[in-house]
Parts: structure tokens; sequence; C-alpha cells
């Protein structure tokens, strides 16, 4: 079962098979999760809209056409609505506030967790969080998620020159939120 | 965004950057951004910001988060999918298994059209058919009986339908 590819996966999961969405988990969830937590900064957040987006592929898992882009971009696609539709709802509390919630361990995280998460991490967070979603979406795909422009291209809809420009202006918002000091650090 | 000196836009180093430019571009890129301070200036700008973005670290989900998924999805209904339709047209086994099962409804109408060509001939309405052709002559009792039988299934079959159209829908 481990060694069939994606789209066999998604066929086995339209007719019900448990057992194929939790392969298609194991491959793919810590990436959706790590996805949601860098769009919404919210760790008990992602939980609930990791479960949100496989319920989404369980129950649309006949809709997903293989000839149409791979099944990671249609999940990441999933996800992006997921979060969408959830910050919309959120509007008044404008991305779940990130100085407060952002990446503080939920309580099912453990003193490694802890640990791992510095000052510099909230600074990030907290770049990110001040970034209109449409940016903060091309960068988090981009940076964290490493996809192609294209396939980006087939996560939100948007066409690649689009995104490319989206990226400038986040590039150029983050160097100015995190400090052009640190920015220029480097060269 | 565009470059003043390279004459095209800074595009072409988001793909240098991200590694998505093919060789050849990538090679003359370096070597424009190696000359160019403008370009120079912005790709360490975006080595700068990944790299201040890779600070914060992947975030694993919990353990047991697969459980808790295959446990929430299994409550919701899935719709019928259109991969399952192939497999219910599959399951009659074979295509001649229907026909097999439609000899004995053949055999008995043969049969009702047999009698009835025997007995259409003693109604008083029927015809003479000394004139008709020697060949003919056994064949209008048959032909006579299938039109009969034909037409009171037609109007069988318009009597049903209705019925069968509301079983339908439900």
């Amino acid at each position: 079962m481990e060694e069939r590819p994606d789209p066999a996966l998604v066929v086995d999961v339209s007719r019900g098979d448990p057992a194929a969405l939790r392969t298609l988990y194991e491959r793919h969830g810590s990436r959706a999760f790590n996805f949601i937590v860098k769009m919404t900064g919210n760790r008990d957040l992602a939980q609930d809209l990791l479960q949100e987006t496989f319920t989404r592929v369980w129950t649309m898992a006949h809709q997903y056409d293989p000839g149409r882009g791979s099944f990671r971009g249609w999940l990441f696609a999933i996800a992006l609505n997921t979060t969408r539709d959830e910050m919309r709802r959120m509007s008044a509390r404008r991305h779940v506030g990130v100085e407060d919630a952002d990446v503080l361990p939920s309580s099912a995280d453990g003193p490694e967790v802890l640990a791992r998460r510095g000052q510099e991490a909230r600074r990030v967070a907290a770049a990110l969080d001040r970034l209109p979603a449409h940016l903060r979406e091309v960068v988090v795909l981009k940076v964290y998620q490493q996809l192609k422009f294209s396939e980006i291209a087939q996560v939100t809809g948007a066409p690649v020159g689009t995104l490319k420009a989206r990226m400038h202006r986040a590039i150029a918002a983050l160097r100015e939120t995190l400090g052009r000091e640190r920015a220029g650090g480097d060269r | 965004m565009s470059c003043p000196s390279a004459g095209g836009n800074w595009n072409a180093l988001l793909d240098l950057y991200f590694g998505e430019a093919d060789e050849g571009a990538a090679a003359a890129l370096r070597a424009h951004v190696g000359e160019c301070a403008h370009c120079g200036e912005y790709l360490a700008t975006l080595a700068a910001v990944a790299g201040a973005l890779g600070s914060w670290p992947d975030e694993a989900p919990p353990a047991g988060m697969a459980a808790r998924i295959v446990a929430a999805t299994l409550k919701r209904p899935q719709p019928r999918s259109a991969f399952d339709r192939p497999q219910a047209a599959v399951r009659p086994t074979t295509s001649a298994l229907p026909l097999l099962a439609l000899l004995p409804v053949m055999a008995a109408l043969a049969a009702g059209i047999r009698a009835m060509a025997a007995w259409l001939p003693g109604l008083p309405f029927w015809p003479r058919l000394d004139e008709w052709p020697l060949l003919v002559q056994p064949l209008v009792p048959l032909a006579a009986a299938t039109a009969c039988v034909l037409a009171l299934g037609g109007v069988a079959a318009l009597a049903v339908a209705p019925a069968l159209m509301l079983e339908t829908r439900r």
C-alpha cells in the first residue's frame, strides 16, 4: 500500500478506504501542517484546519484529476482554501494575532518543541503576520514549502507573473519589517 | 522592479535564486549579477530575507494527528464516487446472461403468436386468401398475430410506464 502512487491512493480514498487516507496523510500531512501553521501562526488552529483539509480530501477525492496537477498541489490548494475560509471568518481578529497566540506551543508540545522556538521565530512569525494574506501565501509556499512558481500557480489560481510580482512586494515588505540591518547583514 | 542595466526584470533573479532558471539563463544571470550592483543587491536582499525566514523552523503535527483525522473523516458521509460506477456495472458477471434469461419470455411470446395465428382465421371478419400467392397465405395469420401481440405489449407497457417512472425516481 505504501508504495502506491498518490493518484491510485486518491481513487482508494474515493471508494472509502481510510487506510489510503492515512497513507496520504503520512506522506503529505507534515508539510500541509507546516504550511497552515506558517499561514495562521497558530498551532492549535492549524490542527483543526489540517483535520478539515483531510476531511475535504475524503469527501472530494472523486473530484481529483491527476491530469490537472499533482496530488500535493491539490492538497495545498484545499489547505489554502480551508485556511482562507477560516481567516475570513476570523477577519475581525486578523490572522489570530501572532504576538499573542502565535507559535505559542499547544498543550501537546513537549520541551523539545518549546526549546526550538526562539525569539527569531517569533519575530519572523510577526513579520509574516503583518503581510497581506495574498503575499504571505506566496512567501510560505515558496520559501517554506519550496514549490515552484508553476506549482504555486496551481495552488493559488494566480498567474506566475502575478505571483512573482507579489513575491517582490513581499520581500520588500519583509526586508522593512525584519530590519534593514538584518536583511543586509549577509551581504 | 526592472534592472536598468539588464533591460529586463527581476523575475529572472527569483528564478535564479530559487533554482528555477535553466542552465544557460542561470549562467548568463550569474555573470550579469557579478557586474550589476542593482541586481547584486536585490539577490543579497532575497538571500537575507529567505535566511531570516528560515529561523522559523518546520512545525510538525502532534503525535496522534493521523488517528484523529481518520476518526473524524469516517464520521463524514462520502458522496458516491465516479470511480464506483464501473465497479457496480461489472457486477452482473457476463453480458450473455441477460439474453439467456430472456429465452423463456421469447418462447412464451412465440407460443402466443402461434396460438393467435391459429385462432385469427376462425374469426368472421377474416378475409379470404384464396387469390393470394401460395407462399404468402400461411404467413398472413402469423404476421397478423405478431402485430396483435406487439400492439397488446405496447398498450401494456404504456399502462405500466407511469408506475415504473415513479419507482425509478424514488
